[in-house]
């Protein structure tokens, strides 16, 4: 897994590339968790995102959670399979994917 | 020839023949010398002497040579033991003759004299008849000639058998004067010798029409003109009875020349005989378990020929990995050549079934190559199958033979009524067509010759019901005992009848395809499971499995892996085994997780709420909901201490 971010005002795009899994989840929790305060506008671009399990899908649910309070969060670019997941999940109710 | 017949299986039949003959000729021999010796040869003719001294010599030689025979006497029954009779006859002949010589002229004894002269001439014709039986033993006469001149010599054995006993009403063959002295009649005395005049002519038809060796032939002759010269001699000289002696000694050159010839061809008739019961043997595959490496089938399979070699054959070989045929079949005919037609038709059924042609091309093409060169008008049935062990398909094609016997695994054996084509090997342009048979996992299929339906007893035939109702008793039993206790029951049903028809059988039993199983195993940590999952993604791969259903396992193993190696040792570390392999029919992938940790159930794991909005979302149990979703079975299992998931994807 691989992250970087681009912040332009309050708005923060994060490129997730890779993996998602039990082990690098955590990473990306602190990433975020470091990486949300003052943004107004979050967007994660998973263009290079090839893989995302449960594990990363509780980082992504704490995201929304939090990002609910402060503004609002987007998901770009989700490949198929990792919108397969989603769908299965529902997790498509409660995230914004465009 | 129903007398020749009968008289053969008399002999044959009978075990105290050979003894009771033995011992006659013995007896005869010892009357003969002790009588010689009350008699003693003072004031006998010195011609008479001459004789009884060749007749004793005789009797000798006949004893040594039964004793000589002995060993071959139960190998080849009919031509030996009439040819001992011969030799039996031959010794009352010199008996009764020596016998009539020495008491010849003593006046207290002429009554005597009489009936042992009229027994030397019946006896004479029963000789000459016994060496017609064997004569046409010797040419192998068969066909209506010899049965004709066999039915006159019958005839002419009763007639010329009583006409001697005119003579004790009338002298026909000889006088008895009061003094106890034979004198030939020399009007008709010669009647007796037209029998063997008639036999001795006979045997020249016989010799001349019999499709026999020419060194039969030549030996029969010229030692039957022996006798026939020796009676040319003796004849005029009253007194010189060479007749039985030389009878005797041609007797024993006959042996010398025929049977020792016989007896060789015999000998190796037998050995190639063994020989070729052997090879065909050795053709069937009979090593069970045939193919341990196969866990897909079991199969067994056997014969029982009713003659030395049969003509039934089975047969079952793997064409490659995954496909198994099975053959049935049963040729027209018994015995040797039946076995090389049989030979035959086996090899050409395996070459086209290994060179991958399907059941109904095998046969028709089989058929075509027998019709191109079969002068012997020999055919056979043929029941063909072809399972693929993938997917437990049995293609089969039905060329006239008895129809398959059939069980689903939830239901009883049940006869299938196949399509059937013609016998191979009888019409050139015979065409076939195949069916196909689903076998599920527990199938068992039973194919069979006639010879098990038609197995009788006295009164009927062991039948298609008594055999159904066998397999029924024993389905549920491996396919070895379901034919050895068929075999059982019918000998058991047939009790002392003998077995007419060869009894051929074979079961199979279809368990399903299971590809090898692989395993891994990793420590119970979350950071290591990829060594879990990886080597699976590599089989994965390694099959040609989607990208889609390769994501979906992988996203399954994950969360459960993950699962484990989180919660299912709570002190300290542990390990995680994982089984996998591929099914067929259907396709799929099959997965097995097993942890030694605390009992847990993923499947009755509280499922989280995924409707709620995202505030009201739980974290917990979102793993195992993702792998329930994406795997298309799922079965726990506590067994042995150990929690046991199996997770089943179809490709």
């Amino acid at each position: 897994m691989n992250i970087k971010s681009k912040k332009e005002d309050k708005k923060t795009t994060i490129f997730i590339s890779g993996r998602v899994d039990t082990n690098t989840a955590p990473e990306l929790l602190e990433f975020l968790k470091g990486a949300m305060p003052g943004v107004e506008e979050l967007v994660l671009d998973f263009k290079e995102l090839e893989y995302i399990s449960s594990a990363g899908l509780r980082v992504i649910l704490f995201a929304q959670k939090t990002m609910n309070a402060q503004g609002s969060m987007v998901i770009t670019n989700v490949n198929e399979d990792i919108m397969e997941t989603f769908e299965l999940t529902n997790f498509t109710d409660i995230l914004t994917i465009i | 020839m129903a007398v020749e017949g009968k008289l053969t299986k008399f002999l044959n039949e009978r075990k105290w023949v050979l003894p009771v003959l033995f011992l006659t000729m013995c007896v005869l021999f010892i009357a003969t010398i002790v009588i010689s010796e009350i008699r003693r040869f003072e004031n006998i003719i010195p011609t008479f002497a001459f004789s009884i001294g060749g007749e004793v010599c005789a009797m000798a030689v006949a004893i040594m040579l039964t004793l000589s025979i002995l060993p071959a006497y139960k190998r080849q029954s009919g031509f030996i033991r009439i040819f001992v009779t011969m030799l039996t006859i031959g010794c009352i002949c010199c008996f009764l003759d020596a016998a009539q010589m020495l008491i010849d002229s003593i006046p207290e004894l002429a009554m005597l004299n009489k009936v042992i002269c009229i027994f030397v001439f019946a006896n004479e014709i029963i000789f000459v008849f016994f060496f017609w039986l064997f004569v046409t033993y010797a040419l192998e006469g068969r066909g209506r000639l010899f049965f004709i001149l066999t039915n006159i010599a019958v005839i002419g054995l009763a007639v010329f058998t009583i006409l001697p006993f005119v003579n004790f009403f009338y002298p026909l063959y000889f006088t008895m004067s009061p003094e106890g002295v034979y004198a030939r009649n020399t009007q008709t005395w010669w009647i007796c010798r037209v029998y063997l005049i008639m036999i001795a002519i006979f045997v020249i038809i016989a010799i001349f029409t019999s499709k026999s060796g020419l060194k039969s032939k030549i030996t029969i002759a010229v030692f039957m003109f022996i006798p026939l010269a020796a009676v040319g001699i003796g004849g005029y000289k009253y007194g010189v009875s060479l007749l039985y002696t030389t009878m005797m000694v041609s007797l024993v050159m006959i042996y010398a020349f025929l049977f020792s010839e016989n007896e060789k061809t015999l000998f190796s008739t037998s050995k190639e005989l063994g020989l070729a019961t052997n090879i065909q043997r050795h053709m069937l595959p009979s090593i069970f378990p045939a193919f341990p490496e196969k866990k897909e089938f079991n199969v067994y399979a056997l014969m029982n020929p009713a003659k030395e070699v049969g003509g039934d054959f089975y047969d079952f070989f793997l064409i490659d990995e995954t496909h198994l045929c099975l053959v049935m079949a049963d040729v027209s005919d018994k015995g040797v050549p039946a076995a090389l037609f049989m030979m035959a038709s086996k090899i050409m059924v395996q070459n086209y079934a290994l060179m991958g042609y399907s059941p109904k091309e095998v046969l028709t093409r089989v058929n075509r190559q027998i019709c191109s060169n079969n002068q012997d008008e020999m055919f056979v049935t043929v029941w063909l199958g072809v399972l693929d062990l993938k997917t437990g398909i049995m293609t089969a094609a039905n060329a006239g033979h008895e129809r398959p016997i059939i069980k689903k695994p939830d239901g009883h054996f049940e006869v299938l009524k196949d399509k059937h084509g013609f016998v191979v090997g009888w019409m050139e342009e015979s065409v076939y067509s195949e069916y196909q048979i689903q076998l599920e996992k527990g199938s068992k299929l039973f194919v069979y010759t006639d010879g098990v339906p038609e197995a009788r007893n006295a009164t009927e035939q062991f039948g298609m019901k008594r055999t159904v109702e066998s397999l029924i008793k024993n389905e549920d039993i491996p396919v070895e005992q379901i034919c050895e206790n068929l075999l059982k029951d019918i000998y058991s049903f047939m009790g002392n009848t003998p077995q007419f028809d060869d009894i051929t059988m074979l079961c199979l039993e279809y368990n399903g395809y299971e590809q090898e199983g692989n395993g891994v195993q990793l420590p119970a940590d979350r950071t290591k499971i990829a060594e879990g999952i990886n080597p699976i993604i590599a089989f994965l791969k390694q099959q040609g499995a989607e990208h889609k259903l390769i994501y979906k396992m992988e996203l399954a193993l994950e969360e459960i892996l993950a699962n484990v190696a989180s919660y299912a040792y709570r002190e300290g570390a542990g390990e995680i085994r994982i089984q996998y392999k591929l099914l067929e029919s259907p396709r799929a992938i099959e997965i097995t997780v097993i942890d030694e940790g605390v009992a847990f159930n993923p499947l009755e794991a509280e499922e989280p709420d995924t409707t709620a909005p995202s505030e009201l979302r739980k974290i917990g149990g979102l793993g195992i909901f993702i792998t329930k979703k994406t795997m298309d079975e799922m079965k726990y299992d506590r067994r042995n201490n150990q929690n046991v998931l199996i997770m089943k994807k179809l490709f």
